[in-house]
């Protein structure tokens, strides 16, 4: 617990209204999902309506303070990095337990689930017989397990961080020597992996043409997937002019001209686009815009991505 | 023809906030009175960590002290022969100073003594000394004072002079030679430099003794290991190292901050419940006031986004002009009252200003802690107000 | 235009203050007809007339107007509904005392999707209509009774709404005012809005420009 910096504190008091708040959005979920009834004119449906906004309002809000909370989360991993000896930067804090790499998971997934939940909602609220309530109630309830595990989660992690005990730092986590299971994928050849992530993208042209936006979803899902691959075996190398140092957080930092947060940012943002086209295509909204904001994403990340290594060779006549 | 962002609506939240001045000023004042609080106690703390950093950066590596019944006594200057024999050590150096108490002025001196031959451990010392004439130094009744105790004596109309009082009761009369400002306010403050000779005649300390004996160990990483050799040599004596002093002082302003940010806690609860209360009591005449809305048209939604526009911009105006007015108040005013919470009452009498040290980081970190809490305390009252039933406000 | 068919309201159902404000009331409303809702106060014409605006919902029944059902509509959908077609027209005018007579009768558009020269222009021209855009700056606390009317009034048109409900518009007035009141219907009767006026007042009784007249006496039609 000497880790109870300022900063972990106000995260963890974050942590605390969004437990709560979410909690009662989580009751309220399933007193609606288990009464709604567009066609009757109770007084329990009345309320329940009336209630459905609150629960809109609470989610809107913890997603308005979870993207920003999520770029400062970093940063605090990043500074918390200098008390535990060994690492030097987020990676290393974030390994240095067994829940940190789970909540950070988590906590991008919520990102999704929770941005997801607010784009069928006002799909709802467009048609006069609100078709999706109770579904989207439903999918709250679900969301709800996932919120509070990333708050146990992120919890249990700051209470385990240690500054008596080494870590590994990004250097040996993602190098080919050491045995992590994030290694024994970036053993594969850069060739290998730089390939499957251009092929990615083909199939997202490819699937874009396509009248089911699903195929075009799931494409762009594994494009995230193999985008944070290759960045970290290959790209990454190419920002830091260093082939050995692959890390996905330290291209957040000044030294880099934060090029990280455009990054990552451009994925987030394209990749959530393609499931926001899924659910419209499904919910029979006009997707266009949608899926249009998504491929554009997706090629401006393919393109800053591809600079650094052209770049690097135009001005070096070798590559590293 | 859709548009991103309703100006009209935020203007009008912007009108109500303004229409229900009397409460809405309340709400503000409390929030701004939160920040200010927090990021004074933050910024002043940041300030003296600064200070201290480089205070500490020209501390003696390890200084040796004999320990008397727990007391600090002098030590034997014999010693230092024997030290110089370990292994990392680069340079011993006894030193002999003390403090000098002003009674008249209620204020402590540090005076250092000083060897015109014997470079000083201290970097700035020896850069002070390097300045003025070297005579000032040999001579019996010359000294050189730091720029606060310039001021304190003048305030007790001694200005070319000053008479220090030996322990046997006699007066010394010492002249100022010079006056000097330090790197760091907290430094040069309350220091006397005078020769070794004066220092030893003022507080009567003979001429085999020193106050204490400082070491230089260029490897930090062997500093522990003649810490230790040390203790074994000279079990009466205690060796202070460098990293003990700065972990004890950081220790303490961090404990000092600890506090204050739980008190900050429990008063983030009050506040929390102070929000939700005031926001929930609407009057009659807001109740109709949102009647009439509906009535006219508006969704819920719509009420919904004026009260999340008026809570924007409550608390960023709140928060952006707490730090304004914290920034003024910590580095223009000086910070009176909090900062005595820092910095004790007596030992720094001779005052010192703090450093400007504006931490981005430390502003978010403000930002994080209020302005969502702030936020959520309106949620339930915001929708409850903008739920309400519109046909019986109107009747 | 406007259908209501069997309409009964029923508050606090099912507690001990259970009470039935109107019951299976059925009646048509055509376009550009005008329609008074007749009977004492208490009777529930303005209970009946909340329905109409989507304000409250019937215990049971519907109501239809141009062809859109009204009555269940979820909150959103209710005032749109209400935004578009409506234009209200209170007891007791119902202005927001500390703002101005531009920001009272922009009110309605405020969160409609018109651009802010476009509610504008309609705010000039409601105001110019009922010669109230000389007072425009002028909080609405400091407005004379008459003028206060013509605020109210042109706040209810600055949407061009088919349909006019007016509430006891009569009640706090005196005989000049309600007289000016008349002409003002009889103007937006000429215009051919459809409107339906709730009162008791018997200065609305046997006009020649009032079509229709429906009597509810304790939530019955007569």
């Amino acid at each position: 617990m000497n880790l109870l910096t300022p900063e972990v504190l106000v995260i963890l008091i974050l942590d605390g209204i969004f437990a709560f708040f979410g909690t009662v959005a989580f009751v309220l979920s399933i007193k609606i999902a288990l009464n709604w009834n567009i066609n009757k004119t109770t007084p329990l449906q009345y309320k329940l309506e009336k209630q459905s906004y609150l629960v809109a309002t609470i989610i809107k809000y913890i997603l308005f303070i979870k993207l920003p909370m999520f770029l400062y989360f970093i940063f605090v991993q990043d500074k918390l990095s200098i008390y535990i000896p060994g690492a030097m930067c987020a990676v290393g804090v974030v390994n240095s337990t067994t829940y940190g790499f789970y909540a950070m998971i988590v906590k991008i997934i919520n990102l999704y689930l929770f941005s997801s939940w607010l784009v069928l909602n006002s799909i709802d609220l467009r048609r006069k017989n609100l078709p999706y309530t109770k579904i989207k109630f439903i999918f709250f309830i679900i969301i709800y397990f996932f919120l509070m595990s990333e708050i146990v989660l992120q919890t249990l992690e700051f209470f385990h961080l240690d500054p008596e005990r080494i870590v590994s730092c990004c250097g040996t986590v993602f190098s080919a020597a050491s045995s992590s299971s994030i290694s024994s994928i970036l053993k594969l050849p850069n060739t290998l992996l730089v390939s499957i992530f251009y092929i990615n993208y083909l199939l997202i042209l490819v699937t874009y043409k396509l009248k089911n936006s699903i195929y075009y979803m799931f494409f762009n899902i594994t494009f995230v997937v193999t985008s944070i691959i290759s960045l970290i075996s290959f790209f990454g190398t190419y920002i830091y002019e260093l082939p050995t140092h692959h890390c996905p957080f330290c291209m957040l930092q000044s030294d880099y001209h934060y090029i990280g947060y455009l990054l990552y940012t451009l994925l987030f943002v394209g990749s959530f686009s393609a499931i926001a086209t899924a659910i419209m295509q499904f919910t029979k909204v006009n997707y266009q815009f949608s899926k249009r904001v998504s491929l554009l994403f997706d090629t401006i990340y393919l393109l800053v991505v591809s600079a650094y290594p052209l770049v690097y060779h135009y001005n070096n006549g070798v590559w590293l | 023809m859709k548009r991103f962002f309703n100006i009209l609506l935020f203007e009008y939240a912007l009108s109500s906030l303004k229409r229900r001045g009397g409460k809405n000023i309340f709400i503000f004042f409390i929030f701004f009175l939160l920040i200010f609080l927090l990021s004074s106690i933050f910024f002043i703390a940041n300030s003296i960590k600064y200070e201290l950093r480089h205070t500490l950066k020209s501390l003696p590596d390890i200084t040796l002290q004999k320990l008397q019944a727990g007391r600090e006594q002098n030590i034997d200057i014999s010693r230092v022969d024997k030290i110089a024999t370990i292994e990392g050590v680069s340079e011993v150096t006894p030193r002999v100073w003390g403090y000098y108490y002003f009674k008249n002025a209620g204020a402590n001196f540090s005076i250092v003594g000083v060897d015109r031959f014997t470079p000083s451990y201290k970097k700035s010392i020896q850069k002070v000394v390097d300045k003025f004439d070297s005579t000032i130094f040999d001579k019996n009744d010359t000294m050189v004072v730091g720029a606060g105790v310039k001021k304190i004596l003048e305030k007790n109309y001694y200005s070319k002079y000053f008479n220090f009082i030996k322990p046997n009761g006699d007066f010394k009369r010492v002249y100022i030679a010079g006056t000097f400002k330090g790197t760091t306010a907290l430094e040069s403050n309350d220091i006397i430099l005078l020769s070794a000779q004066n220092v030893r005649e003022i507080f009567g300390l003979s001429e085999d003794k020193a106050t204490d004996i400082t070491l230089r160990v260029p490897n930090p990483k062997e500093i522990p290991t003649v810490a230790k050799k040390l203790i074994e040599m000279f079990p009466d004596c205690r060796a202070i190292t460098k990293s003990d002093l700065k972990i004890s002082y950081e220790n303490i302003i961090d404990y000092k901050s600890g506090i204050f940010l739980a008190i900050f806690i429990i008063a983030l609860f009050t506040f929390f419940i102070i929000i939700y209360d005031k926001a929930s009591g609407l009057s009659s005449d807001e109740k109709r006031e949102i009647g009439i809305q509906k009535a006219v048209g508006w969704k819920i939604s719509d009420i919904l986004l004026q009260k999340g526009y008026e809570a924007f911009i409550i608390s960023f105006v709140s928060f952006f002009s707490a730090i304004t007015f914290a920034i003024f108040y910590v580095y223009f005013l000086d910070a009176p009252m909090l900062k005595s919470i820092f910095t004790g009452y007596s030992i720094l009498k001779p005052p010192f200003k703090l450093p400007f040290v504006l931490d981005f980081q430390t502003i978010v970190l403000i930002f994080f802690a209020t302005v969502p809490l702030y936020l959520a305390a309106t949620i339930i009252p915001s929708w409850f107000a903008a739920t309400l039933e519109a046909d019986e406000v109107i009747r | 235009m406007i259908k209501v068919k069997n309409v009964t309201k029923i508050f606090n159902e099912g507690k001990p203050t259970q009470t039935l404000a109107l019951k299976d009331i059925s009646f048509d409303i055509l376009e550009g007809e005008s329609a008074l809702l007749k009977g004492p106060s208490g009777s529930g014409k303005s209970t009946l007339l909340a329905i109409i605006a989507a304000l409250l919902k019937p215990t049971s029944g519907d109501v239809d107007v141009d062809g859109q059902k009204i009555a269940k509509l979820p909150d959103n959908f209710a005032s749109l509904y209400r935004r578009e077609n409506l234009g209200f027209i209170f007891q007791k005018f119902n202005l927001i005392p500390t703002l101005s007579v531009e920001e009272n009768v922009i009110l309605p558009l405020i969160p409609s999707d018109l651009s802010k020269e476009e509610i504008e222009e309609k705010a000039k021209s409601a105001m110019s209509k009922f010669s109230i855009i000389h007072k425009k700056d002028d909080l609405a606390k400091n407005l004379s009774g008459g003028e206060q009317q013509r605020v109210a009034i042109a706040r209810a048109l600055v949407n061009d709404p088919k349909i006019i409900l007016a509430d006891e518009p009569t009640a706090n007035l005196d005989s000049k005012l309600s007289k000016s009141f008349l002409e003002f219907v009889k103007i937006l009767h000429d215009e051919g809005k459809t409107i339906v006026i709730a009162t008791h007042d018997p200065i609305f009784f046997d006009l020649d420009f009032i079509d229709k007249e429906i009597e509810i006496i304790r939530g019955k039609m007569q």
